[in-house]
């Protein structure tokens, strides 16, 4: 079968839902040139602010401390969180300018996204135009951002309805017919008014995404919390593939209320299996944080071929047919079916008799997993609640499931 | 001639110790078992999943105590006994990417507490009163002091030779163990204030009825100190030497060996391949090994057979020592050797008998006896001890006591002990029968 990984985002075709998001430090037109060159399919520029100077180079503006990354390792494993201090690195609107102009030129085909923040109807209005007018295909506007400049961590626009609604409708002056996504921090309350109000100031998407803030660890030898920024440190945003399934319950939250907003999401995602499960529950771009800083731009290949694979292999022709698959089969607590049963089971063939399963089970106090002399378990179908601790604890892949049985 | 007096200067210890990193992953390969099948292997019965997940989260310290508890002697066994016959061939990862290396993760710990500025000591409990002598400083000898200690009592230890450790310091080649490892573990059973005398031969220097009146009993850990000869005539000059002999001389590295290029040496067990093993990392031009029965009978590890079998040596199978041929100037010039036929026995055992008329020569100018060890009966007719059939100290199994009930033995002068790791299995389990048997003939002194 012949697919490919054409997907249609607020309007503007992309030739697959991959793209890298800001990687601070990243804002260099080389970096951005080799992510299109390893085929994502497009770039999203540094964020543009009038308030940057525009006689001052990016690179020249960043105050950044060193280090500010520092991984999360879990016993073997390396790096299964990533923490960061967020750099103050914004770009000027000249430089986001002559970016998009060049990028459009050398790569068609590919979808620069301009990303903007603002703070007074001055700079919604202008900057969406300008970048509007220098070609980006879609503007993304910063909602998660304080919105009194004097105040980084003061209220965010998105904690101010009015302000929120004023400004939705400035980007959408502003920008004129380029598409405008917003970007909302994944754990918002009240998520139906926040659609609705986009909706009302006609915005095409909205971006969630979900990396709270913590603190990826200690040294035990000298109690310097990580990152060790000159014996101090601070709060880091945390990302990487730890936070996968918290961006994943954002998107089946948002898809809940929200009909007509095309979503982008960003963050949590490692592999082609994240990826299909963001599009299964609504996400039609995907930007990659943590793991292009790891694995490197080709990791768009192994995307590419993960996706394009499982599309074939579910005789599946497009990704649009694949997006909000799984959100029907969301559902609150209180109306979870309450009857039926599952019994756990055991493929006795790659089953290698570690008694893990039965330990948890006794743990657990249901007792439902006899352990022989002979090291092999057996399921108590009578004794059995189908909680599926066994099937998460055992460490051989497929050796546990948990079957339906009938009731009668 | 090649047979000149070659002064033998050592090896340097070539088995290599896994990184750190590679460490880490191995340990996270591990299932952490319930109820795990390599702990229930070992003949120590190390709590091997449970130092695993220590050294998961990079407890290296918990993870060499809980090993501690149970084996004194990482550094050593992880260097010398057959893990992947042991713990390592039930490990249940076997199937899925090979058994977990346990042996190498132990040996990560050792050595990190070798080189650490706190090597681990046990605490001392309080004293119960009681005091046991210890004849013999191998492994069974070692670890029974070390539980002894561990029980309160107070323990001194009777070697023969010059240093302590018996087959530690005598017998396991450098290149598989180098001196530090065996200095410090052995070392650390001293710090646990164990008084050693060493080069004192206990069947001259030890009174029975003087040693009653300061202790309250004595164990034999004396090993199988006599090697085993065939009953062969040969010439005055012959060089004619066992296995143990060459591998002390190795490691003692005193003493000159007058080495041939031709060595023949008899017997399929460890003792021979690392005399193997040793003579052709020397430079030695041949050996070859004899042995009467098929590979898959020969007593051996299968780790150290490898090891010979790379350095070179040449086997012959169902082949025996007949005799050996001098030339004019009394050195050897040949062997006869005879083919012999494998045969079952009723009691199901593979023996094998020479096939009549089947001799034949073979060039050699050096034979080496590797079949075998026997008791050296001098302290036992001097403690007037009963043996049993197979020549050995004979013991009561619940007790461990012989046929004096003061004196205790353990180790291989009571039964066959295949790996060191089974030894000190031996010394502890004898330590604690002394320990109960003490404490029941009446309390604290
Ligand atoms: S946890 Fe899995 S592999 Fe282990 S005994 Fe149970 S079913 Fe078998
Ligand atoms: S599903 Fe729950 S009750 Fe059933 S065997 Fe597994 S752990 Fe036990
Ligand atoms: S059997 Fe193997 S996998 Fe299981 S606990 Fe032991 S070493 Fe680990």
């Amino acid at each position: 079968m012949d697919v490919n990984l054409k997907i249609k985002f607020c309007g503007v075709t992309l030739i697959n839902p991959f793209i890298v998001s800001q990687v601070p430090p990243n804002g260099e037109l080389e970096t951005i040139k080799a992510q299109l060159e390893a085929g994502w399919c497009g770039v999203l520029l540094r964020t543009a602010s009038l308030s940057a100077d525009p006689r001052k180079p990016t690179a020249a503006r960043i105050r950044q401390v060193a280090p500010f990354y520092r991984g999360v390792d879990y016993e073997e494993k390396r790096a299964v969180d990533l923490g960061w201090i967020e750099p103050e690195s914004p770009m000027s609107v000249d430089e986001a300018e002559a970016a998009t102009a060049s990028l459009k030129e050398a790569y068609p085909d590919r979808v620069v996204i301009g990303a903007m923040v603002g703070r007074n109807r001055e700079e919604w209005l202008k900057v969406s135009r300008r970048l509007s007018q220098a070609g980006a295909d879609i503007i993304e506007c910063d909602f998660s951002i304080s919105a009194a400049e004097e105040n980084p961590r003061g209220p965010r626009v998105v904690d101010d309805l009015k302000l929120m609604e004023k400004a939705a409708r400035y980007v959408r002056e502003g920008a004129r017919n380029t598409p405008i996504i917003f970007k909302i921090p994944g754990m918002l309350a009240g998520k139906e008014q926040v659609v609705n109000i986009l909706k009302s100031a006609d915005a095409e998407g909205i971006n969630l995404f979900y990396e709270p803030k913590g603190v990826p660890g200690i040294n035990l030898t000298n109690f310097v919390p990580f990152p060790n920024v000159g014996a101090k440190s601070t709060l880091s945003t945390m990302g990487g593939a730890g936070i996968k399934p918290y961006t994943l319950g954002v998107l089946a939250e948002w898809g809940k209320v929200n009909k007509d907003l095309e979503v982008s999401v960003l963050g949590g995602a490692y592999n082609w299996r994240d990826c299909a499960e963001y599009i299964l529950m609504g996400a039609k771009l995907i930007q990659f944080h943590g793991a292009v800083l790891q694995r490197g731009v080709r990791l768009v290949d192994e995307l590419n071929s993960g996706v394009g694979d499982y599309l074939n292999e579910k005789m599946v022709s497009s990704l649009d047919k694949l997006v909000g698959k799984s959100l029907p089969f969301f559902t609150t607590p209180d109306k979870l079916p309450r009857t039926g049963r599952v019994v756990a089971a055991i493929d006795d063939k790659t089953c290698i008799h570690c008694g893990i399963c039965y330990q948890v089970c006794e743990g657990l106090g249901y007792h439902a997993i006899n352990f022989s002399s002979q090291r092999k378990p057996v399921i108590d179908k009578k004794k059995c609640l189908g909680d599926g601790l066994c099937v998460a604890s055992c460490p051989v892949f497929n050796c546990m499931s948990l079957r339906r049985v009938s009731t009668k | 001639m090649g047979n000149m007096p070659k002064v033998i200067k050592g090896f340097k210890e070539e088995t290599v110790t896994i990184s750190y990193p590679e460490a880490i992953d191995e340990a996270g390969r591990c299932y952490l078992c319930h109820d795990a099948p390599c702990s229930k292997a070992s003949p120590v019965q190390t709590d091997v999943a449970g130092f695993i997940s220590r050294m998961r989260s990079r407890n290296f310290r918990g993870a060499l105590r809980l090993i501690k508890e149970t084996n004194f002697f990482p550094g050593i066994t992880s260097r010398v006994s057959p893990y992947d016959e042991q713990c390592e061939a039930v490990c249940l990862h076997k199937r899925y990417g090979g058994p977990i290396r346990i042996g190498e993760l132990e040996r990560v710990l050792a050595d990190f507490d070798r080189g650490s500025r706190r090597p681990y000591l046990p605490e001392i409990p309080e004293s119960i009163g009681k005091s046991v002598a210890i004849v013999g400083s191998g492994p069974t000898g070692l670890s029974a002091a070390v539980e002894l200690v561990l029980n309160g009592c107070k323990v001194i230890i009777y070697e023969a030779a010059r240093v302590a450790g018996g087959v530690f310091t005598k017998g396991v080649p450098s290149y598989l163990i180098s001196d530090d490892v065996i200095d410090h573990e052995v070392g650390s059973v001293l710090s646990l204030g164990v008084d050693l005398v060493t080069g004192i031969n206990a069947g001259e220097s030890i009174n029975l009825t003087s040693m009653k009146q300061s202790f309250d009993a004595l164990l034999l850990t004396i090993g199988m100190e006599k090697s085993r000869r065939l009953d062969l005539e040969y010439c005055k000059k012959a060089d004619v030497f066992t296995g143990a002999e060459i591998l002390e001389s190795l490691k003692l590295k005193a003493k000159r060996l007058r080495l041939g290029e031709k060595v023949l040496i008899v017997g399929g067990g460890n003792v021979s391949m690392d005399a193997a093993t040793a003579l052709l990392k020397l430079g030695v031009g041949e050996v070859t090994v004899i042995y009467r029965r098929d590979r898959e009978h020969m007593p051996v590890f299968e780790s150290r057979f490898q090891m010979a079998h790379r350095s070179g040596m040449k086997i012959m199978y169902r082949t025996m020592l007949d005799g050996i041929i001098c030339d004019s100037q009394n050195a050897i010039s040949a062997v006869k050797l005879k083919k012999t036929v494998l045969k079952e026995t009723e009691d199901g055992r593979v023996v094998a008998e020479t096939v009549a008329d089947s001799e034949f020569t073979k060039d050699a100018d050096t034979v080496i006896y590797a079949i075998g060890q026997q008791l050296d009966r001098d302290l036992v007719d001097q403690f007037d001890l009963e043996t049993n059939e197979m020549g050995r100290i004979k013991v009561d199994q619940a007790t461990s006591q012989t046929s004096d009930p003061f004196i205790y033995a353990a180790g291989s002068c009571v039964e066959r002990v295949d790996t060191i790791t089974t030894a000190l299995a031996k010394g502890q389990l004898v330590a604690r029968n002394m320990v109960r048997c003490m404490l029941e003939k009446g309390g604290g002194r």
